[in-house]
């Protein structure tokens, strides 16, 4: 099973380095990479819980698990679903 | 400095034929156009607005004129609701910055929502009052076209969401955003927040009533409708406060101090007539050029990409393109060198060194951002213009394409 | 779009962007190196024919292949025509800031341009002497700034793309 994690709490917020820029601009490669697992972390105060949730949707990634790792930081783990 | 530059000129010589497509980042202003700017210059009119003497009052005339010609055509009710200011730029500054220090008291929790292709202008106005005052600035991701989502949208407004600004139309890519659905979805959400929309590249592409469509302030840029560089607006509805972030001594704005450019607001009015006389053939025949550019193009140069949507959910003037295996910046300045000017989204040609936000956010790589050309028409070219093109392109990225190590 | 830089290129760029010299593969090259990639905006190959006349190691001819903006495009040819006929000894001494100023002095932000030439004809040597076996004494055994440069510039685009692995205690 082909997993892809992605970090998106240390990322200096340059303009382009946006957790968002970056999770919009990598989701399309990873969906088509055909990754069956997507592992994201990040700060909820970046994006919503359930922005992410539907924004994954989109790239037929469903979320199955949600974690709260800390103060703020979210962990979820999102299947491929066709 | 200058002497390098006009070196540089006289190597790269004035080709034959010439069309120019980078309207994004300024234009030609049209004769008409010069003409009802020069003699608030020197003939009349040349008063401050704002001092009591025929002369001032005649520059007041003008300024007035242009107000109520522009509430005209946004349907905006009363005129005095909108701001002049010397650009979109500013014009967004204001609005962004001088909502948040307006409402600086209330900085820690709250929210301020953009989208993550918003112009510069209104992400870092946004980035720096929250750095100042606490607030949130949370971006709103975009699909693969630049659309921003209501249903996502949703999720991101809550009660502590004080301001939201999407543009209607984007500068880069041209998606133009169903914004009646994304207000409907913020006002149903949170019925106190404020929205802002950046019209800059909308205003005169697409219709625009902000009494219906329930917009509480509007950007909108002089030198995108072929009107002078140096002149932009903001609406604001009646009653939302702002603070103006530039302080010094007012005259006809209350909130943008400064004289206002009498003569840059007479050529933006005349702009605005010109724009506005005959919106519906303008538009399709731009749409027209449009397309037959962008056909043109996928047609004769393989492993090309189309940035943002096709068809009519795009801004009838732009084209954006990816050339797989060449550089943006190069790209341009080999068009230059056959008389064709457009600009690029590549990193090379950025000051950061980093590709178009807007082009990483609708999922584009980073070397199929690099390689992406902009053009922008009008209804000032013509169907030749657009043959010397199609003839040119495929040519100017064939020897490019020769020369990289990309294969 | 981004925040612009005004580039006012000498005319010497622009006169070897219209006319690159050495362009293309070099079909009995001797070594092939490049540096940056795609996704850096920046990339440059180099291709070296090196012999050895009366014990010197001698670049008999250069070619390269470039992706990139202007001054990249003509920071490549450039340093071909430089490199023509040097001992590698010599071409080792040709910095990025003696490239530069033969194409006119480039603008500040476009060092990256000659850092990344110089970068991949550095590689080029190494390479030639990694693969006869030999190492001569001037050839550092440590990587110069332009060479470190084009490593990190590869590297963080390297890390952007991949995986970045979750910290401990997460599982």
């Amino acid at each position: 099973m082909k997993v892809k994690e992605l970090d998106l709490r240390y990322i200096p917020a340059s303009c382009t380095s946006h957790p968002i820029i970056k999770l919009s601009n990598l989701l399309p490669s990873i969906a088509s990479e055909g990754f069956d697992e997507i592992r994201i972390i990040f700060r909820e105060e970046d994006i919503p819980e359930n922005a992410m949730k539907l924004f994954l949707s989109k790239y037929n990634y469903f979320v199955e698990e949600v974690k709260r790792i800390s103060e703020g930081i979210i962990l979820m783990i999102a299947r491929k679903r066709d | 400095m200058s002497r390098k530059v006009k070196e540089l000129l006289e190597s790269h010589g004035i080709p034959q034929k010439e069309v120019y497509f980078d309207l994004e980042n300024s234009g030609f202003v049209p004769d008409e156009v010069v003409e009802a700017m020069i003699p608030y210059f020197n003939k009349k009119g040349f008063g401050h607005p704002s001092i009591t003497h025929r002369v001032g009052w005649e520059a007041l005339e003008v300024v007035y004129e242009a107000k109520e010609l522009v509430a005209k055509t946004l349907g905006i009710r009363n005129p005095e609701n909108i701001v002049f200011t010397h650009s979109g730029t500013e014009a967004n500054n204001l609005a962004i910055l001088g909502f948040l220090l307006k409402n600086r008291d209330k900085g820690r929790g709250k929210k301020v929502v953009v989208s993550a292709i918003e112009h510069l202008s209104i992400i870092f106005p946004a980035r720096f009052a929250s750095e100042l005052f606490g607030f949130k600035v949370v971006l709103v991701p975009v699909d693969r076209e630049g659309f921003v989502d209501p249903e996502i949208l949703k999720y991101y407004v809550d009660k502590d969401t004080i301001l939201v600004s999407i543009q209607m139309v984007n500068h880069e890519i041209g998606t133009i955003q169903r914004i009646k659905d994304i207000i409907d979805i913020v006002k149903s959400t949170n019925p106190d927040a404020v929205f802002h929309t950046d019209a800059a590249d909308a205003y005169s592409w697409i219709p625009i009533d902000v009494e219906k469509l329930d917009i509480d302030m509007l950007t909108i840029s002089g030198h995108k409708i072929h009107g002078p560089r140096g002149v932009g607006a903001l609406y604001v509805r009646e009653d939302v406060e702002l603070e103006s972030p530039l302080k010094g001594q007012l005259s006809v704005e209350k909130l943008w101090p400064g004289v206002e450019n009498v003569p840059l607001i007479a050529g933006f009015k005349k702009a605005v007539e010109i724009m506005f006389s005959n919106f519906d053939y303008r538009v399709n025949y731009v749409k027209n050029l449009r397309d037959k550019l962008m056909k043109g193009i996928l047609d004769r140069v393989p492993e090309v990409l189309v940035n943002g949507p096709m068809g009519d959910m795009r801004v009838a003037n732009n084209v954006n393109l990816s050339f797989l295996r060449v550089e943006g910046e190069a790209l341009t300045v080999e068009l230059s060198l056959h008389g064709i000017y457009v600009s690029s989204g590549s990193a090379c040609s950025s000051r950061v060194l980093e590709p178009s936000h807007v082009l990483l956010a609708i999922g584009r790589k980073h070397e199929e951002a690099h390689g992406s050309i902009l053009f922008k028409l009008s209804h000032y070219h013509r169907e030749e213009d657009i043959d010397y093109t199609l003839d040119t392109v495929p040519k100017a990225v064939e020897r490019l394409r020769k020369i990289s190590a990309w294969r | 779009m981004s925040s612009r830089i005004p580039l006012p290129y000498s005319p010497k760029v622009l006169e070897i962007f219209r006319n690159p010299k050495n362009l293309g593969p070099l079909e009995d090259a001797t070594v092939v190196e490049s540096a940056g990639s795609p996704a850096c905006g920046d990339m440059i190959r180099l291709y070296l024919k090196i012999v050895n006349v009366d014990g010197q190691d001698i670049i008999e001819k250069a070619t390269f292949e470039s992706y990139g903006c202007a001054a990249n495009i003509a920071a490549a040819s450039i340093l071909t025509e430089m490199i023509k006929g040097k001992r590698l000894e010599d071409a080792w001494k040709i910095s990025w800031k003696i490239l530069s100023d033969e194409l006119g002095g480039l603008p500040p932000i476009k060092y990256h341009c000659s850092i990344l030439a110089v970068g991949a004809l550095k590689r080029g040597i190494r390479a030639y002497y990694k693969k006869i076996g030999r190492h001569p004494d001037w050839l550092p055994k440590e990587l110069t700034i332009e060479e470190k440069q084009v490593f990190e510039e590869e590297e963080m685009m390297e890390r952007y793309y991949k995986s970045m692995k979750a910290l401990g205690g997460i599982r």
